[in-house]
Order: structure tokens, then sequence, then C-alpha cells
């Protein structure tokens, strides 16, 4: 008893010595990222000179709002050692049930907490396959895109849904001092979130168990639960991108979303996340997230062809994870 | 104990009330996509048919994706030629895999099909379908997408949408009615042009190239720098998303250009693009047209009618009634592929290609059009 106690807290104690120089790492990271941002930036800027203006600006934000919001729920469940691959479905799921209770006469707030509370519940289901039926996440979450997927043409008929309510139309088109709402959902969810993962128990508890889940259970930490949370949030955030998605269109399309759960993923580890779980972060994935959508938008600025494009894209995401890999071989020697 | 015991109750809860909350939620219509594999041969009975079973005649339609209006709308229409013409339907869904979709065709084989209409999944599978189709002795009828082999020649007859046609329709109403929609369009060296299209797709680039060529025309001192493709084949967001942030971008970049003509070679480009217009605050400065009419009508009967000013409408019964037609004239009367629609066999060309183009509709006739 003594033994396995004594060992515990040994693992307790590396696993605070690897935190904290996890966390250095993660800073470097950011660092390194920031400079292929500004390098970015820089390059298109002087290939257009329109590029560096605020009204692109917020083209990128806005491109950048319904993966951002994805891409949230996708950093912590893949720190955590989870994945959602259900998350964009579940966005799409969400638009075209908003846009149908909008049109039955559901006033939009309640609307949008009927989709809220679907989200939810998706991942309470995704919860449930993972954790008492022990399903892999990778595969559980697949099948449960396809219920949702699936759901989203059955209950639209597969027809896109137009919405009228000027309202509900509102919390996706709005500008606050020229800033379209979803930018600031996207910007104030990311503060939110990152303050959660950084500085709070729970978040303290998420890398643990995404690091060293047989340390969390000996130091208390439920997994179940603490996942359970994970699927909670990635469900509420998803519906409610997949909302303001249909508000900003107008219409609720039950492929609205669909396809976005990689790019969210790919944002979050380009972004730093480790696909091992047990570290990245939120700031790391905002600023990988807006690199790719830098990167998009200036080839479109420039005129570059699509198919190009997707080549050029696959490079940027190639360099940026070699340029990782070098950087963490660094530290490590 | 008691709260573990409260918290899964409060789970299975919360899942009965997402599927009831599903199900509750509508009506589904009876094209509802179908994913191949639902009953293990990909392959859905479409009709009852109470008439006469000896004479009634089995359609089959392979279809590319359920996952577009389009495809519904043609099913629907099948449905409804099925009873009044006394043929039956069975349709399949490839879900976009080529491989799917040459497995429902053996389904449909096995199940004895008189006749296959077929989008195709992949324009390079054509010549697999036919060939497996002529051989088992089934006639097939192209839908929307052109069934050719190697040499660009058509391999049995088709129906498409006349997508040069369409793309020039909508620029000449811009050509016409530009002065009653309230956007100056006088000075053409301030004009700029994007064709919103899926560079991916060869019948969308047709129909792009279709309305630039006519732009061309109609305003020929139009800068050439001044027109774009707002290609989404870039930009792995859904549609009306992509079409946004590409057509945004290119507003962007060319903030020098006051007057702006636009044409989205599908109806979810234009929507797209129709924000981007808003949220630039162009809604006054831009002129947008669309094939497909759809999503144009959903936002006029929202009362809106700037800055999407017209749409070359075309509904499904279109192409069916032609690919019915066609497949009839073989299945029941006994003509060969090469015998069907003669005025519609181009030079050099064994089989036809029937085309239909639309009207064009705006937000004043669009009542009186569209039934």
């Amino acid at each position: 008893m003594m033994d396995s106690t004594y060992k515990f807290i040994i693992q307790v104690k590396a696993m605070g010595k690897k935190r904290k120089s996890a966390l250095n790492l993660l800073k470097l990271n950011n660092v390194t990222l920031i400079i292929v941002l500004i390098v970015v930036v820089a390059i298109f800027s002087v290939l257009n000179h329109n590029y560096f203006s605020r009204s692109n600006a917020m083209n990128i934000l806005y491109a950048s709002s319904v993966v951002g919001l994805l891409a949230i729920g996708q950093t912590y469940l893949i720190i955590g050692g989870y994945i959602d691959l259900s998350c964009a479905s579940i966005a799409s799921l969400s638009g075209v049930l908003a846009a149908i209770c909008i049109g039955k006469g559901i006033p939009w707030l309640s609307a949008l907490l009927i989709t809220l509370i679907l989200g939810a519940a998706i991942g309470i289901f995704n919860s449930i396959l993972t954790n008492i039926f022990s399903l892999q996440p990778f595969i559980a979450t697949l099948a449960t895109a396809s219920m949702c997927e699936g759901f989203g043409y059955i209950i639209c008929g597969g027809r896109s849904v137009p919405i009228s309510n000027q309202s509900f139309i509102a919390i996706g088109a709005t500008k606050i001092f020229g800033i379209p709402l979803p930018v600031i959902y996207l910007v104030i969810l990311f503060i939110i979130f990152g303050f959660i993962l950084e500085k709070t128990v729970f978040g303290r508890s998420v890398y643990i168990i995404g690091g060293n889940p047989t340390a969390g259970y000996l130091s208390g930490i439920n997994p179940k639960k603490v996942s359970t949370i994970l699927y909670v949030i990635s469900g509420i955030v998803s519906a409610f991108a997949g909302t303001t998605l249909a508000a900003r269109m107008h219409t609720g399309a039950a492929s609205a979303v669909l396809g976005s759960e990689f790019n969210a993923i790919t944002a979050a580890v380009l972004g730093g996340v480790s696909f091992t779980g047990g570290s990245g972060s939120i700031g790391g994935c905002f600023i990988g997230l807006i690199i790719i959508q830098s990167f998009s938008n200036g080839l479109t600025m420039i005129n570059v062809s699509s198919f190009w494009q997707k080549v050029a894209q696959g490079m940027l995401l190639i360099g940026a994870l070699l340029l990782d890999d070098f950087r963490r071989k660094k530290l490590t020697k | 104990m008691k709260v573990k015991v409260t918290r899964r109750l409060m789970a299975l809860l919360l899942s009965t009330i997402l599927a009831f909350t599903l199900f509750g939620c509508g009506s589904s219509s009876p094209s509802t996509p179908d994913t191949a594999p639902e009953d293990t041969e990909g392959e859905k009975e479409a009709t009852d048919v109470d008439a006469d079973t000896t004479d009634t005649i089995k359609i089959g339609y392979l279809n590319k994706t359920m996952a577009i209006q389009w495809s519904q709308d043609v099913v629907d229409a099948l449905e409804q030629l099925g009873k009044e013409q006394n043929f039956e339907l069975v349709y399949a869904d490839a879900d976009f895999s080529p491989e799917a979709q040459l497995e429902q065709l053996n389904t449909f084989i096995n199940n004895d099909v008189d006749g296959i209409i077929c989008m195709v999944a992949d324009e390079g599978m054509a010549s697999a379908v036919v060939e497996t189709a002529n051989e088992a002795g089934i006639p097939v009828v192209g839908e929307s997408l052109r069934m050719e082999d190697e040499n660009d020649l058509l391999i049995t007859p088709c129906v498409e949408l006349d997508a040069a046609k369409c793309g020039a329709m909508n620029m000449d109403w811009v050509s016409e009615n530009w002065e009653s929609t309230g956007v100056d369009l006088s000075d053409e060296t301030q004009i700029g042009f994007i064709q919103i299209i899926d560079s991916q797709l060869a019948n969308e680039i047709v129909r792009g190239e279709g309305a630039y060529n006519e732009f061309k025309v109609l305003f020929p001192n139009v800068p050439e720098k001044n027109c774009f493709i707002a290609d989404i084949a870039a930009d792995s967001a859904e549609l009306s998303e992509a079409a946004y942030n590409q057509v945004s971008t290119i507003f962007s970049a060319n903030t020098a250009i006051t007057t702006w003509v636009l044409c989205g070679v599908m109806e979810d480009y234009a929507l797209g693009a129709c924000r981007a217009i808003e949220d630039i605050g162009y809604v006054d400065s831009a002129i947008l047209t669309s094939i497909g009419g759809e999503r144009a009508i959903q936002e006029w009967e929202g009362g809106t009618k700037a800055p999407w000013y017209c749409a070359n409408y075309y509904t499904g019964m279109d192409a069916a009634k032609l690919c019915a037609d066609g497949l009839l004239q073989i299945v029941r009367d006994g003509k060969i592929e090469e015998e069907i629609w003669p005025e519609y066999i181009d030079d050099g060309e064994t089989y036809a290609s029937a085309k239909f183009s639309g009207t064009i509709i705006t937000y004043d006739n669009y009542k009186d059009i569209v039934k």
C-alpha cells in the first residue's frame, strides 16, 4: 500500500514538472506560430496592398467564425485524449432545427435554446458511447455524425429552410462598431475557454486525463466525468456555430457545415495541440486558425488558381508541422 | 450511489429528448434522401403502382447524391411522371462514390430494371456504367452530367442544362434591365464582374463561361482586370459560406471598382454572394444573378429585391420529362439509343444531348411563372 502511494506521489510530482515544461513549450510554440502568421501577412500585403486592411481582416475573422467555434471543442477534446467527428454534423443539424423552429413560430430565443439543448444532448450521447459502451471516440463520434447528418436531411426533407425572422437573423448578421457578431462570439468564446483551460482546476484536469489518465484517476479525477463535460461543451459550441451560420445566411441547410470538423482539427493541430493528448492551448489553436484563413484569403486575393491553393494549403500545414517538430527536437536536446 | 443513478437517468432522459425532438420536428418528404446501403442493396422503391403491373416498366435512377435539392426534385418529378405514364421508379444514392454507384447499377440489373437514368457519380466512370448496363441489355439516359468517352463524345443519350445559354440569359437580362435596378452601369470601366463557380465541375465552368462571354459582348469596355472568378473549389467551407468568403475577398482586394455584376452558377453560391454584398454595403451598387431560382424566390418572399435581381429558373420536371421521354421511346417504343431526339444530335456525335435552359424570373414576375 505504502509502495503504491509512494509511486503515485512520484508520478504526480513528475506530472507537475512535465506540466511546467509543457507550458514553456507551448509558449514557445505560440511564438513560432505568431512568426509564421506575421510572415504570411507580410508576404500577402506586399503582393496585394488591400490585404492588410480592416475590411479584409474582418473577412478573415468572419471566415474563421464557424470553424473556430468547432475548433474550441476539438481542442479541449484532443487535449483530453478524445475527439469529436460529429461536431460539424451537430452544427448543420442545429442550423436546420433552428430554422424549422423559427418557421413554426417559436420565439428565436427559445429556438436558440432548443438547439443548444440538442447540442448538449448529442454531447451526452457521445459520452455514453465512449464511456459506458467503451467505443473508440473516433468511430463512435463518426457514427453520431452520420446520424446527425441523416436527421438533418430528414427534418428538412433535404431542402434548405429559409429564415425571415429578423431578430434571429440579427444574431448572425448584426455588426457592433463594424465588427460582425459572429466574430465577437468567436473572440469572446476563445477568451473564456482559454481562461478555463489554463487557469482552472477543470482545465488542469483536462490536461491530466489527456497526458496520463492513470495518474489523473489516482489523483481523484474522474476521466469519464471530465470527458462528458468535454463532449457537452463541444456539442453546445457546435450547435451555437451552426445556429449563427444559419442566421448569417438567412437559411438552415442540412449540408451547411459538413466537412468542417477536419478544418477544426487542422486548426487545433497546427496550433500545437498534440494528437496524443495532454498538451496544446486554445491560444495556439486560435493562431493556427487565423494562419489557415489568412493564407487561404491571401491566395484568393492574388488570384491563385483553386487547385494550386489546395497544394499550397497542404504545403503550409506540412511546413508548420515540420517547424514545430524541429523546435521540439531542439528543445529536447 | 443516488447521484450516480440520477446522472444516468438525466443522460438517458436527454438522449430520449434528442430522439423525440428530431422525430417530432417535421414530416419527411417522399423523397427523403437515402444513403445507398439502407436496405443492403442501396435501392429504394419509390412508387406504389396500382395499375396493371404487366405493362409496368421499371426505371432505375442512379443518383450522384440526394443531398442536393435538384436530385430530390428530379426524383419527385419522376415519381409523378411514373404515376402518369405507368412506370415504376426505383432509385439509389451513390453519395458521391463511383464504387457505390457501380454496385447499385448491378443491383438494378439483378432486379430487372428496364431502363436506367443516371446522374453519374464521377464523369470519368460514364463508360463503365453504360457498358455494364448495355451488356445486360439495359439502355441508359444520362441526367444533368454528360456521359462521354475519352474523346469527349457522348456514349449514350443525355439530358442536360444548356449551361452556356443559362449564363448568357442572365447577362442578357442585366444588359436590358440594369437601369431599372438603380445600379449605374453606364461607365463600363468602373464595372467589376464575378462569376462564382466550382472549377471542379465541368458543367459549372461552362455556365460561368457562358455568363462571362455574353457579359463581354454586352459590356465590351469592361477592363479584363475587372473580371474575376470566385472559385469555391479552393474553399473547404460549405457552398454558400465558401462563396461568401471568396466574393468578400475579391471585394476587399478591389476597392477601386464601384459597381459589380455577379453570376452565381448555382443558387447556393448566389446566396453566399448576396450576404457578402449586404455585409460590405454594396447593395446599391451590385447586381446579383443566379442559375437556379429556388433560393432567390426565398429571398424575394422575404420582401428583399436587391441585390438578387434575377435568376434562371428551371425545375427537376424539365429534366425528368426529357429523361423519361427518351427512355420510354427506347423501352416501350422499341427505338434504339441513336434514334431518339435526332434534333439534338450535334455534328460528329452519335447520340443526342437534349437541352433545357430555364426561364428568367425576377422579383416582379416570379409569382406568375413559378406555380
